[in-house]
């Protein structure tokens, strides 16, 4: 199959980085910034899967085309 | 090939960047409370020199640049080159003094501020009362340095964590 192993990898390690960001930024007392940047990789990561999505509904469309 | 030698050295570049970024924010809080206590030894040294040397300003300058660690010395050093010129003010040549610990050191311009109305006192009034400036503002330095250590517990290591899981925030996103 060709799952394209690379993306998932790519946000996986994305979201540990932000993880552990996130830990080292709420231990020196800057929730707010932790905050801020959890919601900023949310919304990096949902564009990415939005790409994919499109991709996946345009591969559809395609097919159903008679 | 090519393409994938020159992703690597651009990533490698972007992570170094940041690392140094981070690195550098992380040094001025490492140093600041040392600069401080540096900052506090010699003003004590000018108020021994002018209230028991009774030594004469230029001169004073001039021993502590040539006694004082590094960043400290360059302050008297151009404070007593700028006394030197005729003409100058001992006030003038404290102003000039403190901009060259500023771009030296890691002190804040709040720390200078209180050093900055020593100008108006040097050189000015009677021993007693030059010493009792003095080491009220080393008393100010004092409590300032508790701060700046505070801070640097603070905000250190969160600085250098934070350079290098930036670079490879953004590498991740790039690549």
């Amino acid at each position: 199959m060709g799952i394209n192993y690379a993306v998932i990898l790519q946000v996986a390690v994305f979201g540990l980085i932000v993880a552990v960001l996130h830990t080292i930024l709420e231990k020196s007392g800057r929730e707010e910034y932790a905050q801020v940047l959890v919601l900023l990789g949310v919304i990096v990561v949902m564009f990415t899967v939005i790409r994919w999505m499109n991709d996946l509904f345009s591969t559809i469309r395609a097919m159903f085309q008679f | 090939m090519v393409v994938i030698v020159l992703k690597v050295v651009a990533s490698a570049l972007v992570v170094l960047t940041t690392t140094a970024i981070g690195f550098s924010i992380a040094r001025r809080y490492r140093d600041r409370p040392r600069h401080l206590r540096q900052l506090q030894s010699a003003l004590q040294s000018l108020a021994t020199e002018i209230s028991y040397g009774a030594t004469p300003l230029p001169e004073a300058f001039a021993s502590l640049a040539s006694s004082q660690p590094a960043p400290t010395d360059a302050m008297f050093r151009a404070a007593a080159i700028s006394l030197r010129k005729p003409g100058t003010t001992a006030a003038e040549a404290w102003q000039v003094g403190l901009e060259r610990l500023l771009q030296e050191s890691a002190v804040s311009i709040d720390d200078l501020a209180v050093i900055r109305q020593l100008g108006a006192v040097l050189g000015l009034s009677d021993r007693r009362d030059q010493e009792r400036h003095l080491l009220l503002v080393v008393q100010h330095l004092q409590r300032e340095e508790v701060r700046a250590e505070h801070e640097r517990l603070q905000n250190e290591r969160m600085w250098r964590y934070l350079g290098v899981l930036s670079g490879l925030l953004i590498v991740i996103v790039l690549v």
